[in-house]
């Protein structure tokens, strides 16, 4: 089954997508924020990473800018779930090799559908 | 012409002591035109002159005895009128009356007179005879009438110059006076052998104006000399009137005065012209002495010619002790380089024409002003040597508005961006939320489908939706609040507060305990008494100074809280333990969406504070924070009764 880490700071968005996420027979990694999640690529080479893009510390960017720095990550999709949805930031994304930006509300078909897009299950 | 009728007469008379013959050959040769006939028109003697006058051509000697019509009527054609003269002859001896110099008109334009005596008698009593004496008087005549015409032609030419006229005699009467002088012919040939003082007395005016003339008069009589002064008048339309007048001596040949020439010239429009110019320079004298700038002239070696009264102001020397002065003793030295530079481009580079720079300097105050100076080159009037104008301006208001200016610039450019991050952190704020509620939603709903949704499922999901709409229900309220203070709309309503239960309510209801447990109590100082305010205010702003004091002292001992009843005014101390706010961020505490550098992951809009602030002031009451940065904060609010 796919691998997708989910680095989010609110607690109960967190909890909800990992739960759509394994309930669409995933496997899901979490982290609370950035320094964390880049902790956690440390250890796991996830299939895909689903990232805030707003949280304290290492933001959203940061960890993008980190994954397309490791020859052993920078392959991997990066799809950006984010509050922000001004166009500046949607852009400054893409220019950095992002995968997809979704913005906050999202519905589970969303998010499903942009996750598909990119990985296969198994 | 009388002494030569009187020698006829005694000719007559004296006959028998001179002998005829020689009497008749004197007679024949004078050299008048002379005719005597008798009273039956026979010539008895006729001049050699007169046969010549008259283009006879029979010699005078032969025409003794002759008729003197016939004779005269052969010379008719010689005048213009013919028949008039002859009958004007044959009348005349008709009337027999004496006539002297009668004029006659000839044909070629010549003109002869003639004198006419009738010769009596012995004994006066019978006409003799009849005696006529012509002469040609063409050339006087002409004469005559040039003097006349140079007359008039002069008296014209006086008449019609644009300055009063006058010829006075030597005391002073008029002989003359053109028509500029005095106005209508009757005046003016009035005013002949008048003066200046029957003048006055016809005009019913003063003698003052004769009176001084007559002073400038005597002045030109006595010294010879041409005398000039100026009069003014007030004319019929109001306006002032100047004339430049003289008296000028005509000096004779005996180096006597003849007569004396008074003439005025109009000088309004030159008195006024230069009255407008001493009002113009006068205007521009005013204009560089009240000028915000100091004005200055220096000549080609730097020396002050001219400063305006603020060059006192600015560089502490009076006029009288700059001017000749050279210009760099005014100025500090490291400034006047560069000034002295500039003077000397001004002066020497033609391709320039101003030069403009900016030096600081110390004012009597010992404040230090900032001036923009400027340097003009121009060539005095006079000598046309090369001046160079220098003008100071202080522009330190100008350059203390344009930093308060880039302030204000500064501040909106950084209001604009906390505005910025104000709107993504609200949508920040609202979108999770919405997030959240839907997600929660949709997995109930994927759980429906997949029939595995529990009722235990379904509360944690509903609980989770529950909270995040009073999430976003606080964070309108607290919008909608700014919104009102931002313009002012929030009324205050004051009514009597008992704050020791006030205080305790909200504490129990809140604090009592908080989130995680912990429980706030509070300390109470001084004589109690009930407070005058508005309790939609005070709930806000205790409930906020509370909130902040436990959210950001997670893990750490409860905060205290102190309310306080002094003399005058009551307090209420709140300390946490908390992760404080650092130095630098202290000053900008409540200041619209500004939150602490170190708040991470605790929530919160950055409006709280710009809340209370407003409600404290309202209440006019202050806010005090002291904070150390991992040790905790202190807050404390004070309110006058």
């Amino acid at each position: 089954m796919p691998v997708i880490l989910v680095i989010e700071d609110e607690l109960f968005l967190r909890q909800n997508i990992k739960t759509i996420l394994e309930l669409k027979g995933y496997i899901c990694h979490l982290a609370s924020h950035g320094a964390e999640g880049i902790d956690v690529l440390n250890n796991i080479i996830p299939d895909l990473i689903l990232c805030d893009v707003m949280m304290p510390g290492v933001d959203g960017f940061g960890v993008l800018e980190f994954v397309k720095s490791k020859e052993s990550l920078k392959e991997i999709p990066f799809i950006f779930l984010t509050a922000r949805a001004d166009t500046q930031d949607r852009d400054k994304a893409f220019e950095m090799k992002a995968t997809d930006y979704i913005t906050k509300p999202f519905s589970i078909a969303e998010l499903i559908g942009s996750i598909e897009k990119v990985i296969q299950k198994q | 012409m009388k002494d030569l009728n009187y020698n006829i007469e005694n000719k007559i008379k004296t006959e028998e002591i001179i002998p005829a013959d020689k009497l008749q050959f004197i007679l024949k040769n004078i050299d008048a035109a002379v005719l005597l006939e008798s009273i039956d028109h026979k010539i008895e003697f006729i001049s050699n002159a007169f046969c010549k006058l008259f283009n006879i051509i029979i010699p005078a000697e032969e025409l003794t005895g002759f008729d003197s019509i016939e004779t005269t009527k052969s010379t008719t054609y010689l005048f213009l009128e013919p028949d008039n003269f002859l009958e004007r002859l044959i009348e005349v001896k008709d009337i027999s009356v004496p006539i002297l110099k009668e004029e006659l008109l000839l044909a070629d334009g010549r003109i002869f007179e003639f004198d006419y005596k009738p010769l009596y008698n012995n004994n006066d009593t019978f006409i003799v005879g009849h005696l006529w004496i012509f002469r040609d008087v063409t050339v006087y005549k002409k004469l005559e009438n040039n003097q006349q015409l140079q007359q008039v032609f002069y008296q014209k030419v006086l008449n019609n110059i644009p300055a009063d006229i006058a010829i006075f005699n030597k005391e002073q009467k008029y002989i003359f006076a053109n028509k500029a002088g005095f106005e209508g012919d009757i005046v003016r040939e009035w005013i002949v052998g008048k003066d200046d003082f029957d003048y006055s007395l016809s005009k019913n005016k003063g003698f003052e104006r004769a009176l001084s003339r007559r002073n400038y008069f005597e002045q030109a009589l006595n010294t010879h000399q041409i005398v000039q002064f100026e009069e003014k008048d007030i004319n019929e339309r109001g306006q002032e009137i100047s004339s430049l007048r003289h008296y000028y001596p005509y000096i004779s040949k005996g180096k006597e005065v003849e007569f004396v020439v008074g003439y005025g010239v109009n000088i309004s429009k030159i008195r006024q012209n230069e009255n407008l110019l001493i009002r113009s320079i006068e205007t521009y004298q005013n204009l560089i002495h009240n000028l915000d700038e100091v004005v200055f002239i220096v000549d080609k070696n730097n020396v002050l010619q001219y400063v305006n009264p603020l060059w006192e102001k600015v560089f502490k020397k009076s006029y009288y002790e700059s001017v000749g002065n050279s210009i760099n003793t005014f100025f500090p030295e490291e400034v006047f380089e560069s000034i002295e530079k500039d003077l000397e481009q001004i002066k020497t580079d033609l391709s320039v024409d101003k030069i403009k720079s900016e030096i600081r300097l110390e004012n009597q105050e010992g404040e230090i002003k900032v001036y923009n100076y400027y340097f003009s080159r121009f060539y005095g009037a006079l000598k046309e040597e090369l001046m160079v104008s220098g003008y100071v301006v202080d522009i330190t208001d100008q350059i203390n508005a344009r930093e308060e200016l880039l302030k204000v610039l500064q501040k909106e450019r950084v209001l604009s961006n906390m505005k910025t991050v104000f709107v993504n952190m609200v949508s920040h704020e609202l979108r999770t939320p919405l997030a959240i509620i839907q997600s929660s939603a949709e997995i109930m709903e994927l759980l429906c489908q997949q029939e595995t949704l529990s009722k235990e499922t379904i509360g944690d999901y509903t609980l989770k939706i529950v909270d995040e709409v009073k999430s976003l229900k606080v964070l309108m309220d607290e919008l909608l609040l700014v919104s009102r203070i931002e313009t002012d709309k929030h009324q205050f309503n004051a009514t009597e507060i008992d704050m020791i239960t006030f205080i305790n309510d909200i504490i129990n209801l809140q604090y009592n305990p908080w989130k995680d447990g912990r429980r706030l109590s509070m300390e109470v100082r001084g004589i109690t008494r009930n407070i005058l305010g508005d309790k939609f205010m005070l709930k806000h702003i205790i409930s906020n100074i509370l909130d902040n004091a436990f959210k950001y002292s997670q893990g750490e001992q409860v905060p205290m809280v102190r309310l306080f009843f002094g003399q005058d005014h009551w307090s209420l101390v709140c300390r946490d333990f908390g992760i404080g706010i650092h130095e630098n961020e202290l000053n900008s505490l409540g200041t619209s969406f500004k939150r602490g550098s170190n708040v991470e992951f605790i929530p919160g809009t950055g409006l709280g504070l710009v809340v209370v602030n407003y409600f404290v002031e309202k209440h006019k009451g202050t806010v005090q924070y002291q904070s150390s940065l991992g040790k905790g904060t202190f807050v404390r609010i004070s309110f006058p009764y």
